[in-house]
């Protein structure tokens, strides 16, 4: 529920700092929160292809604009980065791709399908355990504990790549020891098909552990805990976005990407735990 | 699968549709959807034997253990289904008892339900911090993320299917000659499995086809009760939305399906023709 009030308390907060923004005279608020509007004055139908990880954060930005401009409608398609490319490369109409990975984003750049991307967001992956930890997981060594459930997303989802991607790096670390990295990918029961599904199954505390981006475990609130990984191991997720070529709508996703690397879009990434782009 | 017999008989007395009078009207619609199912199905052949790798996966180690796990635990399904959902199918078409209206109407819930509500109503249930599972998991069974939980999947969406063709079955069979039986002093399981359970052959092969077939393609209950590991939860299905949301993309997902609907096509046509050898002999 945390989520569903932050929406309710961040929206108008947010209107709010749009006025703000572009209340540069100081006079005549409403009349300058209309040209300041115009920045992202958006009109008619627009579809957003977005990383399942961005479920709230862009939800949020859609409400947003969508207050601000009466004429627009946005519609969100959240999946796993990789089912997205291949929902685009199959002529889905989207007019923009969001990705929580550079390489399905490259993919498109090379077939042509988008224009160049700009990162947008950071993100880092981080270890979630239900609130009552059932397996007694403290640290990521414990991940490597017998018996442990531990979910993961498939190997080739963005979050599932890059959870692999810590675990083997751990495992170089000698404090981690070289068999680290097998004994906890013995212990994985389920490969999920996106970021959402794993924090699902530890938030029902079917999962002892899971391995989401630290936004899913702030939007899960205290459903879950968080365990860090070491800085020095971790990896850091760039989340690029681009404009669809064939998009029915290319202004209007222009005005979205432009509204999302603004201020505001960053600001309310930073809300739901993203890193800013910069 | 009783009635798909006389069309048959009528189209080898006959000279073909001429003698049917509706078919003229009949045969635009008839031919669109017939069509429609054969354009996806072609297209989703024709782009998997044109795209790269097709054979590669046929042994394919990823593959071969979906086939296997699909092929095994719906076939184990079906045999519990027909353990459990005979009887009830009997009791619900020839006895009497209090609530059965609501047991016939909870029986038809599952083919209604959407079946990740299955998969969301069995973790719920018999999940960890089920109602139920939590006893479980303290007797040290647990469910989620194992074959038995997609068994379990299985059962509660396909057995409906069983149910409902063995009932109409069972009702379709005149009593007297359940009554005959009985006369004639054989025991009521003996006249059951002797001239009921015959009487219903084709309900029972047609509700098992229906049955095995709702198991094999299973999903959304399975992905949500049992999880995604290959080897152990990952059915073809599963498998191939893994494949699709991958980087291999819809050329992985492409092949496996193929590879389900070729399968699929053979056990389907492989009991069809059973079923006809069996009538003719009957005949």
């Amino acid at each position: 529920m945390t989520p569903l009030i932050s929406h309710l308390l961040l929206a108008p907060l947010l209107c709010l700092l749009l006025l703000a923004a572009c209340d540069g005279d100081g006079v005549g608020e409403t009349d300058e929160a209309a040209d300041g509007g115009d920045a992202f004055r958006i009109e008619g139908d627009l579809t957003v292809f977005a990383a399942a990880s961005l479920t709230d954060a862009f939800g949020e930005m859609g409400s947003v604009l969508e207050a601000n401009n009466p004429e627009l409608d946005i519609e969100f398609n959240f999946a796993s980065s990789n089912s997205l490319l291949t929902q685009i490369q199959e002529g889905a109409p989207a007019d923009v791709y969001a990705a929580a990975a550079p390489n399905p984003v490259d993919t498109a750049v090379e077939e042509g399908l988008v224009t160049t991307p700009e990162v947008f967001a950071l993100n880092v992956p981080v270890i979630v355990v239900p609130a009552d930890n059932p397996a007694g997981i403290e640290s990521p060594a414990d991940l490597a504990n017998g018996g442990v459930k531990l979910v993961l997303a498939a190997e080739d989802v963005p979050i599932g790549t890059y959870s692999r991607q810590v675990i083997t790096n751990l495992s170089q670390d000698p404090e981690y020891g070289d068999d680290y990295d097998d004994a906890v990918l013995d212990n994985v029961v389920s490969n999920e098909s996106d970021v959402r599904a794993v924090l699902a199954k530890v938030e029902l505390g079917e999962a002892d552990a899971g391995i989401v981006y630290i936004s899913d475990a702030a939007v899960s609130g205290d459903k879950v805990r968080t365990i860090e990984f070491p800085e020095e191991s971790n990896v850091i997720a760039e989340y690029p976005i681009a404009v669809v070529e064939d998009g029915d709508n290319g202004e209007a996703a222009a005005a979205f990407v432009e509204f999302v690397l603004s201020d505001v879009g960053q600001a309310i990434l930073v809300e739901y735990g993203f890193q800013p782009a910069s | 699968m009783a009635s798909s017999r006389h069309p048959e008989t009528r189209a080898d007395t006959g000279s073909g549709s001429r003698q049917l009078p509706v078919a003229a009207v009949f045969s635009a619609p008839a031919a669109l959807f017939a069509a429609f199912i054969c354009l996806a199905l072609g297209a989703l052949i024709y782009r998997a034997l044109t795209a790269e790798g097709f054979t590669a996966r046929l042994d394919d180690e990823f593959t071969l253990d979906a086939l296997w796990l699909s092929l095994w635990t719906s076939t184990l399904t079906l045999g519990i289904a027909l353990l459990l959902g005979t009887p009830l199918a009997y009791l619900l078409a020839r006895g009497s008892f209090p609530g059965k209206r609501i047991v016939d109407v909870l029986v038809d819930l599952p083919i209604v339900l959407p079946p990740t509500v299955a998969g969301v109503a069995l973790l719920v249930a018999f999940g960890r911090r089920g109602v139920f599972g939590e006893y479980l998991d303290d007797a040290g069974v647990t469910l989620p993320f194992t074959t038995a939980a997609v068994i379990l999947a299985q059962l509660f969406v396909a057995t409906p299917f069983l149910i409902r063709s063995l009932k109409a079955g069972f009702e379709s069979i005149d009593p007297t000659y359940e009554q005959v039986s009985a006369t004639l002093g054989v025991s009521p399981l003996r006249t059951f499995f002797r001239v009921s359970l015959p009487l219903a052959r084709p309900a029972l092969i047609g509700g098992s086809i229906l049955c095995w077939a709702r198991a094999i393609s299973e999903l959304g209950a399975t992905l949500i009760f049992a999880g995604n590991f290959s080897g152990r939860t990952q059915t073809m299905p599963l498998a191939i939305i893994t494949a699709f949301e991958s980087s291999r993309g819809l050329a992985g997902a492409l092949a496996l399906s193929v590879i389900l609907l070729g399968v699929a096509f053979a056990l389907l046509l492989a009991l069809r023709f059973v079923l006809r050898s069996r009538d003719m002999y009957l005949a």
